[in-house]
């Protein structure tokens, strides 16, 4: 009897999990939605916030580790800004974020 | 059926006749809910900005910042928890839903941002926020 022609298709252990924390993920996820984001929160009329402004890349190790990325900045000011006019609030609407 | 408009409605009523009904029997005295600060200020005061957000087909996500003011500290943060309580429940058109809720963090008094000040008292300040999902509408065909 002929023997039926197959193929196994296995996911590589770990192959989707070094993707999730890997740089080149953190690349895409800064160009796309962090630099957007960082850009619109530097319209702020407050000179000082916006010398704050930091966007910086965060590695949760482990199997379910991930890439993030945040974008905020220096504490008290931070907050104060974004009590009085939302700046980051409206910048992640800007950029397209939910 | 691709739907090339919709129409979106104003939420800050919805959301602040929802404020105004949950926290009215405990905070009755001296509370103002509003979008914008009275004047004159009042002892507890909720005031909600709606800084808008993306839509996506029918559903528009609007994140919200509340600013809750007290004549304590604990008094204002009990008032900011007892708004957020009241707005996770909120499902009035166009609110959908609300979500994302974040604080409520103090905000401490600058000389260049001072403390309200209502009588003898210097009212405390408590800040959170949240996102609220808006559900749009094609429009009524014209005549």
């Amino acid at each position: 009897m002929a023997g039926r022609a197959s193929v196994r298709v296995q996911r590589r252990p770990g192959s989707i999990d070094d993707f999730a924390k890997s740089d080149a993920l953190g690349d895409v996820l800064e160009s796309r939605f962090g630099e957007p984001v960082l850009a619109e929160a530097q319209k702020d009329p407050n000179r000082y916030y916006v010398s704050t402004l930091r966007m910086r890349r965060f590695l949760r190790p482990g199997r379910r580790g991930r890439i993030s990325i945040q974008v905020g900045a220096q504490e008290k000011i931070g907050i104060n800004v974004e009590r009085k006019r939302g700046t980051l609030a409206r910048a992640l609407g800007a950029a397209g974020l939910r | 059926m691709f739907l090339r408009r919709i129409r979106f409605d104003i939420s800050d009523g919805v959301l602040v006749t929802a404020l105004d009904q949950g926290l009215r029997e405990e905070w009755a005295d001296g509370l103002t809910v509003d979008v914008e600060r009275p004047t004159p200020a009042t002892r507890r005061m909720v005031m909600l900005r709606n800084d808008s957000g993306p839509s996506d087909l029918v559903q528009q996500y609007r994140r919200y910042g509340c600013s809750v003011h007290a004549e304590t500290r604990v008094l204002a943060e009990k008032l900011a928890l007892d708004s957020i309580d009241v707005l996770q429940t909120v499902h009035a058109a166009p609110v959908s839903w609300t979500d994302s809720f974040t604080g409520p963090r103090w905000i401490e008094p600058t000389t260049d941002d001072p403390a309200i000040a209502v009588g003898d008292a210097l009212l405390s300040e408590f800040y959170f926020t949240f996102r609220a999902g808006v559900r749009g509408k094609k429009p009524e065909p014209s005549a």
